[in-house]
């Protein structure tokens, strides 16, 4: 009797766990048919497998919609900008975590302080000041602003992780006459290595899925990131269904790659960061 | 040891670049919207701010769509605690037990934490289409037809359709930190426990659930702020539409400032989201903290 019940109530979390995967991932499964479809086919067999398996719409969003720029300007700026959060971002740690030194906690707080800034509240400041150096349409402007952005959640990440390696490593290197800068580079950077790729990660995800700043300080079309174009595209051809969701399908494919591969380092970071709030 | 020269010398060159950024490109701008939440100011680059007082708020807790944003944050709270926080706690529970299968579920329920958040929106409004949109024909073929809405046009239904679309982004968020509460529980409690005699559900009640409270503590937190910082999925799926309707703080500031260009309006609004968070933040957590 108890066994069956135990049954019953494994079998209903199953189904259960079924239902809200299936609600999580046909809508993604229906995008991704549908971009292989023509309009007409879209509306008259939603449900079904596409007849045939037609790349013209992803030629369509790629090519005449410029998704194709867009994939190159986003990766840019997502990698460029991680780079200089990773090199800035551990430079930091490493004077605030390693060092020793009295402001240091300090100076730390101050940086986690950026954590908790809600983006729109330096909206209307920050576009003063990049246009005060007519800066906007610049790739420097959006690496900087990115880097500024995601700064303090990587130096969270990364001090946290380089404050748990052993003083003695330190003590030890000085004795055999390293300074500062070769401790750093080829002991304490390498030690921490797990930290600074969940930080790499997140921030090439968090700058890759923007939208605000690109829509801020991006006007130039040949500048356009991957929300801008998708954005623009569908205001002006909302009724090219086919072409749209092929985009939406481009433009997820990266993250679903990212995130397949990283899955672990994805998820904790993920969760550090909604905690972190 | 490092002596002391070399020290606060390399100490300045790692520290500079970041900090440097860090406060132009962030904190400088921060203080300066509190500031010129004081001021008029019309966009052009170097035309004088003139000082206004306490114009700007006036002028927003005298605006109707300020209101109607707020309201839609409510809604935003309310979703998240009413059907959020038990799906991301159920979900968190389904993924912490010894499931067959597992590793699959957890992966699908997270995924759409990490898709573009531009993509995802559109692809829900063009899946939420009140003619011809999958949902609406889905609706129609199990003989739910009279269900058909127009769940984006429509003035009150949009207020809750976009906060249900943000839970199916989040709730996978949510349930991680829901997981890790609950792995956290030392196994012997349940054991204890189930020599008294206690069967599932009352696990649930009398061990889960009150040790999760720190875990509860956080999601209060975050629903609160998250719900103020609300922007992405309004800007792309309604444009705070239709006529206003599904507004929230983020989307007004960005229509006054940079649509409408009341430059000081705006940051009245950015000072509001920042303090209101801020606020709430510290109100929940001191709440929470007391009743212990």
């Amino acid at each position: 009797m108890r066994l069956a019940r135990f049954r019953l109530g494994g079998s209903l979390l199953y189904l259960f766990s079924a239902v809200w995967a299936l609600i999580t991932l046909y809508p993604l499964v229906f995008t991704a048919m549908s971009s292989f479809k023509t309009t007409d086919e879209i509306y008259s067999a939603p449900f079904k497998l596409p007849s045939l398996y037609s790349f013209s719409n992803y030629a369509r969003a790629l090519f005449d919609a410029g998704m194709l720029r867009a994939i190159g300007n986003s990766f840019g700026i997502a990698i460029v900008s991680t780079l200089s959060v990773i090199l800035l971002g551990s430079l930091a740690s490493f004077v605030l975590a390693r060092l020793g030194l009295k402001f240091g906690n300090a100076v730390l707080l101050y940086f986690l302080l950026g954590i908790m800034i809600p983006v729109h509240t330096t909206l209307v400041p920050l576009m003063k000041l990049v246009s005060g150096v007519q800066g906007q349409n610049h790739y420097l402007t959006m690496v900087l602003i990115y880097t500024a952005f995601h700064l303090p959640f990587a130096i969270f990440l990364i001090s946290s992780h380089m404050r748990g390696i052993g003083k003695e490593l330190d003590e030890s290197a000085a004795l055999d006459g390293c300074g500062p800068i070769r401790l750093f580079a080829s002991i304490i950077f390498p030690l921490t290595m797990p930290a600074i790729a969940t930080a790499f990660i997140l921030t090439f995800l968090y700058v890759y899925n923007d939208l605000i700043f690109a829509v801020i300080f991006i006007s130039d079309k040949s500048m356009f990131t991957i929300p801008l174009t998708m954005l623009t595209f569908v205001a002006k051809s909302l009724t090219e269904y086919g072409p749209i969701f092929a985009s939406i399908i481009v433009s997820i494919i990266p993250m679903i790659v990212v995130f397949l591969i990283f899955q672990e380092r994805v998820v904790s970071g993920l969760a550090a960061g909604a905690v972190k709030e | 040891m490092i002596s002391n020269r070399s020290k606060y010398a390399t100490a300045a060159l790692f520290l500079l670049p970041a900090f440097a950024v860090y406060t132009v490109l962030l904190i400088y701008p921060v203080l300066q919207s509190v500031f010129m939440s004081f001021y008029e100011w019309n966009g052009i680059a170097g035309s004088k701010m003139v000082f206004s007082g306490l114009d700007n708020y006036k002028t927003m807790f005298q605006m109707p769509e300020f209101w109607t944003s707020l309201a839609n944050v409510l809604k935003f709270i309310l979703i998240g605690f009413a059907l959020q926080m038990p799906l991301s706690f159920f979900l968190g529970y389904l993924i912490s037990r010894k499931m067959k299968g597992n590793r699959f579920f957890k992966t699908a329920f997270f995924m759409p934490v990490v898709l573009p958040m531009t993509a995802v929106a559109l692809m829900w409004t063009f899946i939420l289409f009140p003619n011809g949109g999958l949902f609406n024909t889905l609706l129609t073929e199990i003989g739910l037809g009279n269900l058909v809405r127009n769940w984006l046009g429509d003035t009150t239904i949009v207020t809750y359709t976009t906060p249900i679309i943000n839970m199916w982004v989040y709730a996978g968020l949510n349930m991680i930190i829901f997981s890790a509460g609950i792995v956290g529980i030392p196994e012997q409690l349940y054991q204890a426990a189930a020599i008294d005699g206690a069967t599932g559900w009352r696990k649930l009640r009398y061990i889960t659930i009150p040790l999760l409270k720190d875990t509860f503590k956080i999601y209060a937190v975050t629903c609160f702020t998250g719900s103020l910082r609300v922007f992405d999925i309004i800007f792309v799926m309604t444009s705070g539409g239709p006529n206003g309707a599904s507004d929230v703080p983020a989307t007004l500031l960005y229509y006054q400032g940079f649509k409408y260009m009341n430059f000081g309006l705006a940051n009245s609004i950015g000072t509001f989201i920042l303090v209101a968070g801020l606020f709430l933040s510290i109100v929940t957590n001191r709440y929470l903290n007391n009743d212990k």
